[in-house]
């Protein structure tokens, strides 16, 4: 800052009125996110001062903001404990998996669908493909134990049909990442794929009309006109996934999961729950974990958000 | 005129029942108590005119609006705590003490969020105070906090089987299948001799079940009870040896000696369900006692259950109830292993500024269910319609257990309001043994049981609990309490494909987690 | 749709039909098999007694029907009081849903004006970043709104992910739609209300679903929030019937215990919750499911 304190001065004030005209002309727009805005300040961002626990030792009668500083006492509790970076690693791996295994299907689906060429058929494919979201894991769990199992349907088959001794799907930590990406598509890719068909319902049908008449194939079309209609969206669906590699998919694990594919199934959910399930209650410490894994998605968005931005797609955070 | 004659001549009749009755019970105020525990149906109006019978009745005599608020078990501790730290609590709450929520209590109770009772409070409810006196927790945190804040529920009062107190698990067999197979019917099993018969099970399959035929049948959880916690007194926490040190009990020599046995009966012998790691929601209870394919099992065997797990296997497989038989485990070494039970489960507490006459209220709803009139009611419903004492004071079942179902759910039970939430101190387990409705060999079988378990035992074998380790809310042992030996242990039982490799998968593991028990260790013998 | 675009399509089917519509159609159905088949057999389940479960878990007919799983939930009485909860915190709480979402999805939508980015940034980083359920308990008594049914309406009034979604949607509209009508002298709340919301509909539809099975689903915030019995939401009551029927037996605790067919009783539970929703569905599919050469939004 070199400027005369002068001229500041006086930019500072032309900024200012300029500042207030243009906010004066945007004052639509402010009453209109206001709704939206005073509940994340109240319902989001207030409670959001609550990781102050993780420094905290939480004293009822002080209240949340009273109660005194600890330091780094519940990191270092957090941190003492090899599994705890076992588990960190369990997560990314399965995590990134899905990325890969589990993330195209919805759009997979959302594309073929979409090709359907009968209109009645088409609805009813579709709504068959949401219906096993509504099947908790629980009940998945339990009918892939009826299908994986040594007495299941798949092994039935396979000795039926080829004499292979039974295999234990469930029970070897080989198959374990396998049957959770395969599950997780079997649940949920009919109804992420929602999402895109909606996306592709709002691409101008006059680029398909063009497309006609200029003879393009049905490949040519998806690959020009579907596809980077939808683009933004899985851009931004990946940025988010990629956000949000640290955490998800608790109930599937624990429910997939057994004492034989212990070591390939203890994310950090999974070791959160064994540290507090017995019904240790401690606030600060899964205050420490949840600050730490925000702090990592957080990192993780931003940088997801720099890659698809420089590879010339656009970024969610602008 | 008739009729006015007979409505005054009603009215004074009814004022005169009102005035006699008063003389021998207090009058009482209306108070609305609010209460939390997971055993509270949800969503169920225990105040008359809505409730059952028995809700109707006790409500009505201690005149209590009662709004309970179930909590699920999965979240109980947690939102009850969450409701403690808030300041929001319900008048009266059941905690879940055990030595996990022990540090958490202790510092609940140090913030001032709970109710400190009177100090002549055990004068003023004797009752209470006699159960209390036997809870062994009771006492020991009364004299740990100065001050009594927590009531414990007694498992037992009238009929405590001993101190320590023994678990009620145990083998389920197949009697019939047994005897089949040459080998006697009996009271008390090693691991190995069990071991044995489901080998012969196996090769003989006297059942004709055929290909789905489980000889040794159970989950994770009762398979490493069955194994290593019938083996190994300490296999899941600390213990003093001779010299007063702590040591770690999953490192002590007969903890390796149960896994071989897992290791044996899974993949030597194959016995044990290939899929065991699989089964959950009480699965293995199903195959043994739906299906009827199973031939040892290892599960629950409570005075008060074991009548209607036979009755559910004869409803199902056709079996008579002598073909289902309990026995008690021992370890290899011939001796029953186990730590106190310790004779409570849940305790009661209070919110710090809770009305006194709430808290008077539910004291006496209290008092009068450890009262010999009132204990029987918690379990059995009404005096004079379901049970009554006879000229000798026995209590008697004025109804036929085959016919009516006195507690359950809503829409099967007759009184869904029975159980541990209108103030009982005193669990089911108690009056299980001198209930009338379950069939009375069956009582006396599982007496037996009890009994023996303390019988086939040695101090070292069956141990009282160690309050220093219990109530110990250190960091370093809450570390070490969050490892799952049963998940680990069988771990190592599958995927080890030698006994050889099964010792080294043991070992490491040992090695590995020095790192939080190394520390836990110091902590304890400092 | 006009005749028009009906006979276009019918000519189409004619014309098209090639051999990569077979290949498509086989694949996608296929997939529908890998997935009715389970549904299937749960709906099975729900209707087959606990021995026939367990002897043929993978049964697609039970040999003897009985609705005795489904007897069991609905003389409970406590079911009433779950629809009747579930429903008012549906009616009520999508609509607000609804209005926050969109109005601040639109209003975000061009961060250009002061505070807009930073406005935004906030609002993603709720995602990131939440509390845990302490402070928003003290934040619901401090609010005086425990034991209402405003904590559970509120507590769940913006899903951030919803609101992204939604405002992707709404960036990809052509600008020129907005523009022309900035012309005409349109206030913001006028555009946005239509011109921007009529536009949005795929995607109105879509997050109205997603809100909707979010609400009907709910039950955690009323079971910490509510804590009373006249208003349990129904995933609730049927959590705590399933729970009923699966008392826990491994906490060594004596109480009453009546063999119950938990799968039967669960699979009945799932009926019952999808049901409603499967009704529902179908008014709103057609906005997100369309033919590409039919159903132009373009006004």
């Amino acid at each position: 800052m070199t400027g005369n304190p002068v001229k500041t001065k006086r930019t500072f004030r032309e900024w200012l009125t300029h500042l207030g005209k243009r906010i004066y002309l945007e004052k639509e727009r402010y009453i209109l996110i206001l709704p939206g805005i005073v509940w994340y300040i109240i319902f989001a961002y207030i409670p959001i001062f609550g990781l102050s626990l993780a420094f905290r030792k939480y004293m009822a009668k002080l209240g949340m903001f009273g109660s005194p500083w600890i330091g780094l006492k519940n990191f270092q509790r957090v941190f003492a404990d090899p599994a705890f970076f076992t588990s960190i690693i369990t997560t990314l791996r399965i995590n990134a998996g899905r990325l890969i295994f589990v993330f195209p299907f919805p759009i997979l689906f959302a594309l073929l669908i979409n090709e359907v060429r009968l209109g009645r058929s088409k609805k009813v494919l579709q709504s068959i493909y949401t219906f096993p979201n509504f099947l908790s894991w629980v009940i998945v769990a339990s009918i892939m134990i009826n299908v994986l199992g040594q007495r299941g349907l798949v092994n039935g088959i396979l000795s039926g049909a080829f004499g292979i001794k039974p295999i234990a799907f469930l029970g070897k930590p080989e198959y374990f990442r396998p049957v959770v990406f395969a599950t997780d598509v079997w649940k949920t890719a009919g109804w992420s794929a929602i999402i895109y068909m909606a996306s592709i319902s709002g691409i101008d049908v006059e680029q398909y009309e063009a497309a006609e008449i200029d003879g393009a194939s049905r490949l040519q079309r998806i690959w020009y006109i579907t596809l980077p209609g939808i683009k933004t969206t899985i851009l931004v669906l990946f940025i988010l996934a990629v956000g949000n590699l640290m955490s998800g998919g608790f109930d599937q694990i624990f429910n997939l999961s057994n004492s034989a594919t212990l070591k390939v199934a203890e994310t950090l959910d999974m070791y959160i729950y064994r540290i507090t399930f017995k019904g240790s209650v401690d606030f600060g410490f899964s205050s420490a974990v949840a600050l730490f894994r925000s702090v990592i998605n957080m990192l993780l968005l931003i940088v997801a958000d720099r890659v698809s931005k420089a590879v010339g797609g656009s970024g969610l955070l602008g | 005129m008739k009729r006015l004659v007979s409505l005054i001549l009603a009215l004074m009749l009814a004022l005169g029942v009102v005035c006699a009755a008063s003389a021998e019970e207090k009058q009482y105020d209306r108070v609305t108590i609010t209460y939390t525990c997971p055993q509270v149906v949800a969503g169920y109006d225990y105040n008359a005119p809505n409730g059952d019978g028995y809700s109707n009745w006790i409500l009505g005599k201690f005149n209590i609006d009662f709004q309970g608020t179930n909590v699920s078990w999965n979240d109980w501790m947690n939102n009850l705590v969450t409701w403690i730290y808030a300041q929001d609590m319900t008048d009266v709450a059941i905690y879940n003490f055990s030595e996990n929520t022990a540090t958490t209590a202790t510092d609940i109770v140090n913030q001032g969020l709970l109710f400190r009772l009177p100090d002549d409070w055990k004068e003023r409810w004797p009752g209470v105070a006699d159960v209390y006196s036997k809870t062994s927790l009771g006492p020991m945190l009364e004299e740990l906090y100065g001050g009594t804040y927590f009531i414990p529920r007694a498992r037992f009062y009238y009929n405590l089987p001993g101190d320590p107190l023994a678990n009620h698990w145990c083998l389920w067999m197949r009697a019939d299948w047994i005897k089949a197979v040459g080998k006697e019917v009996k009271h008390s099993y090693t691991i190995p001799e069990v071991i044995e018969i489901c080998k012969l099970i196996k090769e003989q399959d006297p059942g004709q079940v055929g290909a789905n035929l489980l000889p040794l049948e159970m989950d994770t959880g009762n398979a490493a009870s069955f194994f290593l916690r019938a083996n190994s007194t300490y296999w899941d926490t600390f213990y003093k040896d001779a010299d007063g040190k702590y040591q770690w009990g999953a490192a002590a020599p007969e903890t390796l000696e149960g896994l071989k046995l897992w290791y044996q009966a899974y993949k030597v012998d194959e016995v044990l369900d290939p899929e065991y790691y699989l089964l959950d929601h009480e699965k293995d209870l199903e195959n043994f006692q739906t299906l009827g394919i199973a031939g040892v099992s290892y599960l629950g065997g409570q005075t008060a259950d074991v009548e209607n797990y036979r009755k559910t296997f004869r409803d199902r497989t056709g079996h008579e109830y002598e073909d289902f038989h309990m026995a008690n485990l021992l370890g290899a070494d011939g001796y029953y292993h186990q730590r106190d039970l310790i004779n409570f489960w849940g305790a009661v507490c209070f919110k710090p500024d809770v009305d006194p006459a709430v808290f008077e209220r539910w004291m006496d709803l209290m008092e009068w269910t450890c009262s010999k009139e009132g204990y029987p009611a918690t379990s059995m419903g009404l005096k004079g319609e379901d049970w009554d004492f006879d000229e000798n004071g026995e209590i008697i079942s004025l109804i036929d257990p085959q016919e009516v179902q006195l507690a359950g759910a809503v829409g099967e039970a007759k009184y869904p309001s029975l159980g541990h939430v209108l103030g009982s101190v005193i669990l089911w387990d108690d009056l299980a043994m001198d209930n009338p409705n379950i069939r009375e060999d069956l009582r006396d079988e599982s007496k037996l049981l009890y009994k023996l378990r303390t019988d086939e035992s040695t101090p070292e074998t069956f141990t009282k609990v160690d309050w220093n380790l219990y109530m110990n809310g250190s960091e370093e042992l809450l570390a070490v309490n969050g490892i799952q030996y049963a998940d680990e242990f069988s771990n190592m039982i599958t995927t080890a494909t030698s006994e050889e490799e099964l010792v080294n998968l043991y070992n490491e593991w040992i090695e590995s987690k020095q790192a939080i028990v190394q520390p836990a260790l110091d902590a304890l013998n400092k | 749709m006009t005749a028009t675009t009906k006979k276009r399509k019918h000519r189409q089917l004619r014309d098209r039909f090639e051999l990569m519509d077979g290949i498509i159609l086989f694949f996608l159905i296929i997939m529908a098999i890998m997935i009715l088949f389970p549904m299937v057999n749960v709906l099975a389940l729900s209707l087959a007694t606990q021995k026939e479960a367990a002897e043929n878990p993978l049964m697609l007919f039970p040999s003897q029907p009985t609705i005795d799983n489904f007897y069991r939930l609905f003389q409970d009485p406590r079911i009433l009081i779950g629809y009747k909860t579930t429903l008012l915190i549906v009616l009520i709480g999508v609509p607000l849903n609804m209005l926050l979402t969109t109005s601040l999805a639109y209003g975000l939508s061009r961060t250009s004006f002061p505070g807009g980015k930073f406005l935004f940034f906030g609002v993603l980083l709720t995602m990131l970043f939440n509390g845990g359920i302490v402070p928003m308990y003290l934040l619901m008594m401090e609010l005086k709104l425990t034991k209402s049914l405003l904590s559970v309406l509120l507590a769940y009034g913006v899903n951030t992910f919803y609101f992204i979604i939604t405002r992707s949607y709404m960036m990809s509209l052509p600008d020129a739609l907005v523009e022309s009508a900035k012309i005409d002298g349109a206030a913001e709340w006028r555009i946005f209300f239509s011109v921007i919301l009529p536009l949005s509909k795929p995607i109105l539809a879509t997050v109205l679903l997603f809100y909707a099975v979010d609400r009907w689903n709910e039950w955690y915030n009323a079971m910490i929030f509510l804590r009373r019995n006249d208003l349990i939401p129904l995933q609730l009551v049927l959590r705590t019937i399933v729970m009923d029927s699966n008392i826990v037996n491994s906490l060594s605790i004596a109480g009453p215990r009546v063999p119950r067919f938990t799968e039967g009783i669960q699979s009945a539970t799932i009926i019952v919750t999808m049901l409603p929703i499967m009704c529902f569905f179908p008014f709103l599919q057609k906005y997100f499911v369309k033919g590409i050469m039919v159903g132009a939004i373009k006004a």
